[in-house]
């Protein structure tokens, strides 16, 4: 799966809704939020209207609950057609997770088991979600706090199934990679490795908060350097893709922000310049 | 365990429906892990609340995470789950929880303090409404803000957020004296605002509803013509009435 290369995104926050505009040559496209912007009237539908009109726009969701049980929200699917219709958005993603079930919404990201039943639940919904719009979808592998008894496949071969079968996007997290695999005891180069690097149209980097006996994926702390390593030697294997740096809890200002950004930037440059890659 | 009853079980521990422990055992699963959940997500929900309905949720006693509001907000996370994909919607429910627990003789909240709450879920709905506000090239007559909401309490609402708003930590009203109070979004920044529906403003949105000239308003009200272009204008600067430009 091909898409173009976006370059290095930030995510659009409200704390920088009035100084983010000022930057339009440090920021090469936006991740919106989806649930930010569905339905809102007033500023925040001004705000995304100037964000579309000054950057290629891409979608993030957290409320698909594309692994849950319950049907999926019509009402929900409806209006994020239109918001990817509005917006021009280059793809849209949402997580491997459920984040509602039997009525409830968690407003969360539960795991899901790895196991044939549910790989092909999963596929059967993305079927259903790409019919929304003309765009790709990706989903993200999110960070997961349990394991279960039941999973008959690891998370990568899970993965892999996944977006062969869906023929879907991966957006791939890279601290959630290292998140896991602290949490869960794995190498995260060999999951790397393990991984359809050819489906990865997107990079996500971000923080986490170190608890010691569990890593919390927080957004909310620049990236460790084990991360940004891990994030160079993804970038070697799959070459230059759009990447993402989060930053949802504890926002810092836009100064500090856009540092964070640059050093990613900076580190996928020297990969590309080790490859030749002029960019 | 199939899918349906994974996820079954992962509701009922997150929800606190069943012990942790026992779920844990019965997925094969970590139960401290389990517990990071079960946090989050009530942490979603009083972040949420709190935040959307801010001075209502201080009065009782968020801020100081009080034995008082932690019954409260658990008995709101039992009786109202969220049910909307949007978290802001997670709060929608709490100023009816509020009002059901003063007809329940919990003596811990007052009738005032339902009506703050919707108050500051007006603001929300206001700020989330998708009626757009039309430029002021488009209208050919003075028109009211289409984002306008007249809400009406028994108490000085308004007045008691806005000193709030300013710093002051007033006491809650005792005596009723009726209020009304002006929500809509401004047309310059599209943040929502409330305004105390004053005799001025009151003035203003008639005329404006009514759509009377200058001259008809000071021959039916009988005000003098400074007064009623006085009245316009501060509606106008606030955004209440939108005129031609």
């Amino acid at each position: 799966m091909r898409v173009a290369d976006l370059g290095h995104g930030v995510g659009l926050r409200r704390p920088h809704w009035e100084s983010i505009f000022g930057e339009p040559e440090r920021i090469d496209f936006i991740e919106i939020l989806t649930e930010n912007f569905m339905g809102d009237g007033g500023r925040a539908h001004r705000i995304l209207q100037q964000a579309a009109a000054t950057w290629p726009v891409v979608l993030h969701g957290t409320a698909l609950s594309i692994g849950s049980v319950s049907p999926l929200d019509e009402a929900y699917l409806a209006a994020l057609g239109e918001l990817i219709r509005t917006t021009g958005a280059r793809w849209f993603s949402d997580h491997l997770c459920f984040s509602s079930a039997f009525g409830v919404e968690y407003h969360d990201l539960l795991p899901m088991p790895f196991t044939r039943e549910a790989l092909d639940h999963v596929v059967g919904r993305v079927q259903q979600v790409k019919r929304i719009a003309d765009v790709p979808f990706a989903l993200e592998n999110p960070s997961y706090y349990v394991q279960f008894g039941a999973s008959e496949m690891g998370e990568a071969e899970f993965l892999t199934a996944l977006v062969e079968r869906a023929d879907c996007g991966l957006l791939l997290d890279v601290n959630n990679v290292y998140v896991n695999s602290r949490n869960h005891g794995y190498d995260p180069h060999a999951f790397i490795d393990a991984l359809p690097l050819d489906r990865v149209i997107q990079i996500h980097m971000a923080g986490h908060h170190d608890l010691g006996d569990v890593i919390i994926d927080t957004h909310g702390a620049p990236c460790v350097d084990p991360v940004l390593e891990l994030y160079a030697y993804t970038l070697a294997r799959t070459g230059p893709v759009s990447t993402l740096l989060e930053w949802d809890n504890d926002i810092p200002g836009l100064d500090q922000l856009l540092a964070e950004h640059d050093r990613v930037r900076a580190v996928a440059r020297g990969v590309h310049a080790r490859s030749g890659d002029p960019r | 365990m199939t899918l349906e009853s994974i996820q079954h079980a992962l509701h009922a521990a997150v929800k606190n429906l069943r012990p942790l422990g026992e779920v844990a055992a019965e997925l094969g699963a970590d139960a401290a892990r389990l517990a990071i959940y079960r946090r989050m997500i009530r942490g979603h929900v009083h972040a949420a609340v709190t935040g959307r309905l801010e001075v209502c949720c201080q009065l009782l006693g968020a801020t100081e995470d009080t034995p008082g509001w932690q019954a409260l907000f658990e008995g709101y996370l039992a009786a109202c789950p969220p049910a909307h994909w949007a978290l802001g919607e997670a709060a929608a429910g709490f100023p009816g929880y509020l009002a059901a627990r003063i007809e329940d003789g919990d003596p811990t909240v007052q009738p005032f303090h339902v009506a703050v709450a919707e108050l500051e879920w007006s603001l929300f709905q206001t700020n989330r409404d998708e009626t757009q506000i039309p430029e002021a090239y488009a209208l050919t007559a003075p028109i009211l803000n289409p984002t306008l909401q007249v809400l009406e309490w028994p108490w000085p609402v308004a007045s008691f957020m806005t000193a709030w708003s300013r710093g002051a930590r007033p006491p809650l009203p005792t005596a009723e004296v009726p209020e009304m109070a002006l929500v809509f979004r401004r047309p310059a920044t599209g943040n929502p605002c409330y305004y105390v529906g004053t005799p001025t403003l009151l003035f203003a949105l008639k005329v404006t509803h009514d759509g009377l000239s200058v001259a008809e308003a000071v021959a039916q009200s009988g005000q003098p013509p400074e007064a009623v272009a006085s009245a316009l204008d501060v509606a106008a600067e606030i955004g209440l009435v939108l005129r031609p430009g």
